[in-house]
């Protein structure tokens, strides 16, 4: 009998229990549905039971605080709610301080805003720019406004030309000097020789300072002289000592004694130092007087016909002088050289009427251009000295600022993967480095070691 | 009185089994078997309602007829005459997410629609049809009304309301069937239906609607009522053709035999008429007539019918043209339906069911969400299964189909399986487990669960102290119950179509969820076209 | 699920969502500073709707349990779970900063790819298998049914076979000479090769229908079989013949059945579990990030 399918006999054939009874299926669906929750808590709780906190970390810690990867309670908090456990302010300055950048700033973002850590080994100082931008690209502060361009969104948009090289700024040095001159490819030299004189003859940074000049006094060339403070130097205690960072001021005595010598009389040879006029006047008189002790024969002045003047007394052939009387004489002559013609030279005398000495202006050397920006010249060793400064070669006056513009900066620092860095953070810093405290936690390195409980 | 017989008679209250010597004194049993009566002789009962008092109420299910001894009812329809209008559906995406769609009653006067018949009568399960435009009418006595809900279990038609207070005696379909096979009273039947209805549904006829009143009168006594039994053929493709039909009672399956099966054209019912195709042509049947229940027609012969034509050309002309277009939507249908497995349909009877649970298995991923959801309505029983045949790419769930012919009903012992308002079949506590209902349905739709109960003994069973005690005690015993989809009416949807997660489970009317397949051209309204 | 037209209202609304959190992603972030985008405002937001849409996405099983609550269709549902889990990755992308994490947030990224792709895959699958089972598996049954109807088909076997042999034993007996009384222990011959087929052959194959080796395996193989066997059994047999190849594809239709099943369903074993272990780890990230 051939065989048949109706729906009565298809629907016979089944047990009408059969969706109660749990099929394989349906049983290792539950199974592992109830499996992988547990399997997931029994991690967390793993977790918990060793306080390893490291699992809920979004990404490692910066390499300047990988050390403390496993002391979450150095940054993190736990006592300000019940529940939350941030990273705050306090905890940050307990290790360094972090000054505020301008009393007047509109209002003080927290450390962790700009500074986000658990990114991986990254710089944590290295904010992004929109960390800056939100106040400056339209700056407001807090009562009066200050003189700073108060819309800078980035360096290569519309970042203003440096302060010192606005168009009426001029170089407030009081020294003259004309830097094309020096630069020519045979200027006098000592000695009479002809010499060409490069940039680092004259502007070294504090470290190498020490170095053999090749146009200083004998102690400078050689080597390891002392720096004699320049007169009113305009600096910030900011430069550290032994810096790479910073032209130092050229002093006399290293960069300039070589060539411009100080001699005041012709019958000897010395030098006057490089000093006030006062030690000078001691030290011309200290000078003749010694002389005219070892030649008293010149106490006797002949008469000079040449200095007859035709309506004046002739003088006597000769006069006879007491040393006092002769140093006088002398000490006045030598200094008329020199207040009029020697120190002139460079500096800018004025005497007051009825003064002895003439008074020299402060010499009013930059020591740094830029105060609110950092620049680094070990970091740009690799580029020649006139290829950013070019103004250098051809400056005449002692008013021309010779520092690059922003635009030179910004041949190498703009943003692209091939260029330097160009975020603010380069160049300026948040925290007022002048207010800087010292703060230290005190871990112990077995501490830091252990895992915190 | 209407019949003199029935002075002697006394009347009985409300409710009481009609005696069969009562019966008997009535013209229309003389012919009807003593026996036959005694052994059912609660099979029909005296009915008094006072005047006003409702007899039954359109929609509702019921299993009996009525034969009006005493008084005069009216017949009528309560609802509104009228079809279900939804308002004008807005244009655009946004404005159809947020609008709501509103529905109204409409008349046909307000608003047409295009298949819309022009029926002027609405025929009813009664002797006499309504009026369209005023659906009232009169029984009285010696009526009998009820015969499609007593033999086919369809629901009332009408509501009935007694207008004066009425006798009458109500009866189940044994008695109902037997008396449709005595002389007697199917002359009194032919001769209502020639006088109250006939002429109406000649005239709700579209292309009789011309008719002079004479060729009606003249057309009355010609006609012949004829009766068929469930399958029976009325007539047959190729047949010579012979008479025109009108059908009076019960559903006409109107076919046509091809090569690949059998395509029905159209299922006709009360008021509906076939024929008229084989009279102007050839004069050969074109198609296959049979009866799908208890049918009856009122057949108009072949000479009458060319009289007609003759003396009325515009009858001619009408009939031409729709026996054209006719032809043309046949040849369509034949078009559409070559390749379509309409056998698979008919062998699985899905013609008999009036609600498929169909799941889609293109969507279906055989989850069981739909069987879970019915056992979880159900008290953890499930009253769907996931398998049976496939039609197209449907499964046809083993669910209960609402059979047109409720065969599950047949036979029940304690009558617990029966139908309430809607088309939901319902199994009422006093089921006694007894299996003949889960015989009975060919789809195994209905299945027997056990339940555990707790029975205490019957009394008479205590025979001795000792059996007092253990008569005291309750017992456990395994109670069978039977079960089927009731479709889940509590709630707006079936809870198995509602738990379907992939749109697969659908709850349809069968035929008009395959019209396309099934080549029947499905008009707006949702009824097959003739 | 098919993904058809009646999807386009969800796949406008996704896209909608997804442009919207696209432009607010780009605007806030493209000029933001390098920092974590999890803890700003926004980036809270993408990760508060990105889990809410997988808390909505794991509740559809709890949907599941209880089919008859009147909670919105279990098709609403479906549909929100594949759109609304499928928009949880892009939003959690956004709301880590398409960072891939560490520790934990690794743990979590990697864990929501798996889950989303394996969801995809299902999806993939649901669409495209469902039609393809119906296609190949005509004699389709009750999937976790197939051992009780692959038991009655053996008794079917069994008795068809009895039938068959038997039949034929009662025929030989009668028409063997009178003289060979009791019982006819002599095989009939006519019977031998379909009882030995059902022996070495047919019944190992019912017994254990997925198993390699038997040639009953294969459609075409078991074609060939049963073309020879009906070479060797007269005429009256092969309506037996027709219903035990009947049979025979039958079981083979429900071997195919069960491995169409588990494709349709294996991958919920990797969606489910991990999906779980994914909502509740989220929740401890939420948690642990807000704190730190």
């Amino acid at each position: 009998m051939p065989r048949t399918r109706t729906t009565k006999k298809l629907a016979q054939r089944i047990d009408l229990d059969y969706f109660k009874r749990p099929s394989p299926l349906r049983r290792w669906r539950f199974l592992l549905s109830v499996a992988a929750p547990v399997l997931a808590v029994v991690c967390i709780a793993w977790f918990a039971i060793r306080s390893d906190r490291r699992v809920y970390s979004a990404g490692n810690l910066s390499s300047a605080h990988a050390v403390l990867t496993k002391q979450c309670s150095a940054c993190h908090v736990s006592t300000m709610g019940f529940y939350t456990s941030k990273a705050i302010d306090q905890k940050c300055i307990a290790c360094h301080d972090g000054p505020m950048h301008h009393a007047t700033q509109a209002f003080t973002p927290t450390c962790a805003s700009c500074h986000a850590d658990h990114r991986g080994a990254i710089r944590l100082a290295a904010t992004s720019d929109a960390n800056c931008t939100q106040c400056h690209a339209n700056l407001k502060t807090r009562g009066s406004s200050v003189g700073f361009v108060k819309n800078i969104d980035s360096f290569e948009s519309d970042h203003p030309e440096f302060a010192a090289l606005r168009p009426d700024r001029r170089d407030p040095g009081n020294i003259q000097l004309n830097h094309s001159v020096h630069l020519q490819p045979s200027l006098l030299g000592p000695n009479g020789s002809r010499v060409q004189m490069i940039c680092v003859d004259c502007h070294r940074s504090a470290a190498d300072a020490n170095g053999p000049w090749p146009y200083g006094d004998s102690k400078s060339q050689a080597g390891a002289a002392k720096t004699l403070p320049a007169n009113g130097q305009q600096n910030e205690s900011s430069v550290p000592p032994l810096s790479r960072a910073y032209m130092a001021p050229a002093t006399y005595a290293q960069t300039c004694a070589a060539c411009h010598t100080l001699q005041f009389d012709k019958r000897l040879a010395d030098a006057v130092p490089h000093d006030k006029p006062e030690v000078i006047h001691s030290f011309v008189i200290a000078k003749l007087q010694t002389y005219i002790a070892a030649h008293p024969v010149d106490l006797r002045v002949p008469r000079d016909p040449s200095r007859d003047l035709p309506e004046k007394p002739i003088p006597a052939d000769y006069r006879l002088l007491t040393p006092p009387q002769w140093v006088a004489e002398r000490t006045a002559e030598d200094e008329q050289l020199l207040w009029r013609k020697t120190c002139k030279q460079c500096h800018t005398l004025t005497t007051d009427e009825g003064a002895p000495l003439p008074k020299i202006a402060p010499s009013n050397i930059t020591a740094r251009y830029m105060p609110h920006a950092k620049f680094d010249h070990s970091q740009h060793d690799l580029v020649d000295c006139s290829s950013c400064h070019a103004a250098a070669t051809a400056s005449q006056q002692r008013s021309d600022v010779l520092l690059p513009g922003i635009a030179t900066c910004r041949s190498c620092h703009h943003a692209g993967p091939e260029a330097a860095e160009s975020r603010c953070f380069e160049c300026h810093t948040y925290h007022d480095p002048a207010q800087r405290k010292p703060a230290h936690s005190g871990f112990s390195v077995a501490e830091l070691q252990s895992r915190e409980r | 009185m209407l019949f003199e017989e029935l002075k002697d008679m006394q009347w009985q209250p409300d409710g009481t089994p009609v005696a069969a010597e009562d019966l008997l004194r009535l013209p229309v049993f003389k012919d009807i078997s003593p026996q036959f009566l005694k052994k059912n002789a609660n099979a029909t009962v005296w009915r008094h309602f006072k005047r006003g008092e409702i007899v039954c109420r359109e929609g509702e299910f019921g299993s009996t007829a009525f034969y009006i001894l005493e008084g005069k009812a009216s017949v009528a329809l309560a609802s509104p005459i009228a079809h279900v209008k939804a308002q004008g559906r807005p244009e655009g995406f946004l404005a159809r997410l947020t609008s709501k769609l509103t529905s109204r009653l409409a008349a046909r006067q307000d608003d047409r629609r295009e298949d819309e018949m022009d029926r002027r009568s609405i025929p009813i399960d009664a002797p006499v049809d309504l009026a369209y435009d005023h659906p009232v009418a009169e029984l009285a006595a010696g009526e009998l009304f009820g015969e499609m809900t007593c033999m086919n279990y369809y629901p009332r038609s009408a509501t009935v309301r007694a207008e004066t207070d009425c006798t009458m005696l109500e009866m189940l379909r044994n008695v109902l069937d037997v008396l449709q096979k005595s002389k007697v009273f199917r002359a009194q039947l032919d001769e209502t239906y020639r006088r109250r209805a006939l002429d109406s549904h000649l005239r709700d006829v579209t292309i009789f609607r011309g008719l002079q009143q004479d060729f009606i009168d003249h057309l009355r006594d010609r006609v012949e009522l004829m009766r068929f039994a469930p399958g029976q053929s009325i007539c047959k493709q190729g047949d010579p053709a012979d008479s025109f039909y009108l059908v009076r009672l019960g559903f006409v399956k109107v076919s046509e035999n091809y090569p690949g099966g059998e395509l029905v054209l159209a299922y006709l019912s009360r008021g509906d008429y076939f024929g008229e195709i084989g009279l102007l042509g050839g004069g050969t049947r074109t198609a296959d007539c049979s009866a799908l229940d208890h049918v009856e027609v009122v057949r108009i012969s072949a000479e009458d019918f060319r009289a007609m034509v003759e003396k009325y050309p515009e009858v001619r002309a009408g009939l031409q043209r729709s026996a054209r277009e006719r032809q043309e939507a046949n040849q369509e249908r034949l078009q559409m339906v070559r390749s379509v497995p309409l056998e698979n349909f008919l062998a699985q009877g899905l013609m008999e069911a009036q609600s498929l649970l169909v799941l889609d298995l293109s969507k279906c991923t055989r989850c069981d969400a739909c069987v879970t959801a019915c056992a979880d309505s159900h008290d953890g029983v499930t009253r769907l299964v996931r398998e049976g045949l496939r039609f197209e790419n449907f499964l046809v769930a083993t669910s209960c189909r609402q059979c047109r012919d409720p065969l599950c009903m047949v036979g029940c012992p304690v009558g617990a399986i029966r139908r309430r308002n809607s088309l939901e079949v319902i199994i009422e506590d006093w089921c006694i487990g007894c299996g003949l209902c889960a015989k009975n349905c060919p789809y195994g739709n209905i299945n027997m669960h056990s339940f555990t109960a707790q029975a205490q003994a019957p009394a008479h069973e205590v025979k001795h102290e000792g059996d007092r005690e253990h008569a005291e005690q309750k017992k456990a015993v395994v109670q069978k119950k039977a079960t089927t989809c009731d479709l889940c009416t509590d709630h707006a949807e079936p809870s198995c179509v509602y738990a379907c997660p992939h749109d697969a489970a659908h709850r349809v009317e069968p035929r008009d969820f395959f019209a396309g397949t099934l080549g029947q051209r499905v008009g707006k309204s949702g009824k097959a076209r003739k | 699920m098919r993904i058809d037209r009646t999807h386009k209202g969800w796949l406008i609304a996704s896209l909608a969502i997804l442009g919207v959190s696209l432009l607010l992603y780009a605007f806030y972030r493209v000029p933001a500073a390098a920092g974590s985008m999890g803890g700003t405002a926004l980036g809270l937001a993408f990760g508060s709707a990105g889990f809410a849409f997988m808390i909505f996405a794991a509740l559809l099983g709890a949907r599941k349990r209880v089919p008859v609550y009147r909670f919105g269709r279990a098709q609403t549902w479906m549909r929100g779970h594949l759109w609304l889990g499928l928009l949880s990755l892009p939003l959690i992308l956004f709301h880590s900063g398409f960072r891939y994490g560490h520790g934990l947030t690794a743990w979590l990224m990697t864990l929501l790819i798996v889950v989303v792709a394996s969801g995809l895959f299902g999806a993939a699958l649901q669409h495209y298998m469902p039609r393809v089972m119906t296609r190949e598996v005509t004699m389709e049954t009750i999937y976790e049914e197939i051992g009780h109807v692959r038991a009655q088909l053996l008794e079917e076997a069994e008795e068809l076979i009895q039938q068959a042999t038997g039949g034929e034993k009662k025929a030989s007996a009668e028409g063997s000479e009178p003289d060979s009384p009791g019982p006819a222990i002599a095989v009939s011959d006519e019977t031998a090769p379909l009882r030995n087929f059902y022996q070495q052959e047919l019944k190992p194959f019912l017994e254990k229908p997925a198993a390699r080796g038997s040639a009953l395996g294969d459609a075409a193989q078991a074609r060939s079989a049963f073309t020879q066997l009906r070479t060797l059994v007269p005429a009256s047999l092969h309506t037996t013949i027709e219903d035990l190849e009947g049979i025979c594809e039958e079981e083979r239709q429900l071997t195919l059945q069960s491995h169409l099943h588990m494709w349709l369903h294996g991958w919920l074993l990797l969606h489910i579990p991990l999906s779980l272990a994914l909502i509740l780890l989220g929740a401890m990230h939420a948690v642990m990030a807000l704190r730190y």
